[in-house]
């Protein structure tokens, strides 16, 4: 194995590992995103709305 | 072929590896000329006795020494009493039952590496012109991250393919020219 290849290899090898911490972060990036969206959402006035609407279907 | 001739050509097949260790393999070969010459036997004869020089190059680039290969050849040439049968048997049933399929397999691995790479920076480039273009209003911050993660594994995949395409190829000569050694001079000892 040549000195080049080495060093590709070292390359590949750091880029491996920050792709998978960078992946991680993202991950809970988006976790916390979405979490404080899911939090913000009314889930009564949407679960009122659908029983309104099977309700109406019922009639 | 004469001295001369074999020295160039066995030069150019060297061609790649660094210059210090062409001279010392150029040396050697020259002096097993002028001992062959000094023993009466002519150049033409010395060089067929070297065999093809892109061989004999390519052995040196396996890391083997002039002293080895020469070992070896005589060995051969002492034990090798025309093709050996099962030698061929045995390169026909390993190749239909795993040779083939193994390199067919690792070739369909860099194709699909290839693959995944086209895959990722395009999501990427996507995502960039989204970001630029003002698309994306949104989860700007893990988007962001999101690129980064994936130019990351762009460039882990660029590295795994550059060393699989250049390891494949020397991997993939060097077993067909192990079959080539099995098929004319059987599974004898080497």
């Amino acid at each position: 194995m040549s000195k080049s290849d080495v060093k590709l290899l070292i390359t590949g090898a750091i880029a491996l590992f920050l792709a998978c911490f960078l992946g991680i972060i993202t991950i809970a990036l988006y976790a916390i995103k979405l979490g404080g969206k899911a939090m913000e959402y009314d889930w009564k006035g949407a679960w009122g709305q659908v029983t309104e609407q099977v309700q109406s279907l019922g009639d | 072929m004469n001295k001369t001739e074999y020295l160039k050509r066995l030069s150019d097949e060297l061609g790649h590896m660094p210059y210090g260790d062409v001279k010392d393999i150029i040396q050697s070969i020259e002096e097993h000329f002028d001992e062959g010459l000094s023993e009466g036997r002519s150049e033409d004869e010395i060089a067929e006795s070297l065999g093809d020089p892109k061989e004999l190059a390519a052995e040196f680039k396996d890391g083997a020494k002039f002293n080895q290969i020469m070992k070896k050849r005589k060995k051969m040439a002492d034990s090798f009493k025309g093709p050996d049968g099962r030698g061929r048997i045995f390169v026909i049933i390993l190749n239909a039952v795993v040779g083939i399929w193994a390199w067919l397999i690792l070739l369909a691995a860099i194709v699909a590496a290839f693959m995944f790479l086209a895959g990722d920076l395009g999501i990427a480039g996507l995502l960039v012109a989204s970001l630029i273009l003002g698309k994306i209003t949104e989860f700007i911050v893990p988007c962001i991250f999101l690129i980064l993660t994936l130019l990351c594994i762009a460039v882990f995949l660029i590295a795994l393919l550059i060393l699989g395409i250049k390891y494949y190829g020397r991997g993939l000569k060097a077993y067909i020219r192990w079959n080539k050694h099995v098929w004319n001079y059987g599974l004898g000892e080497d």
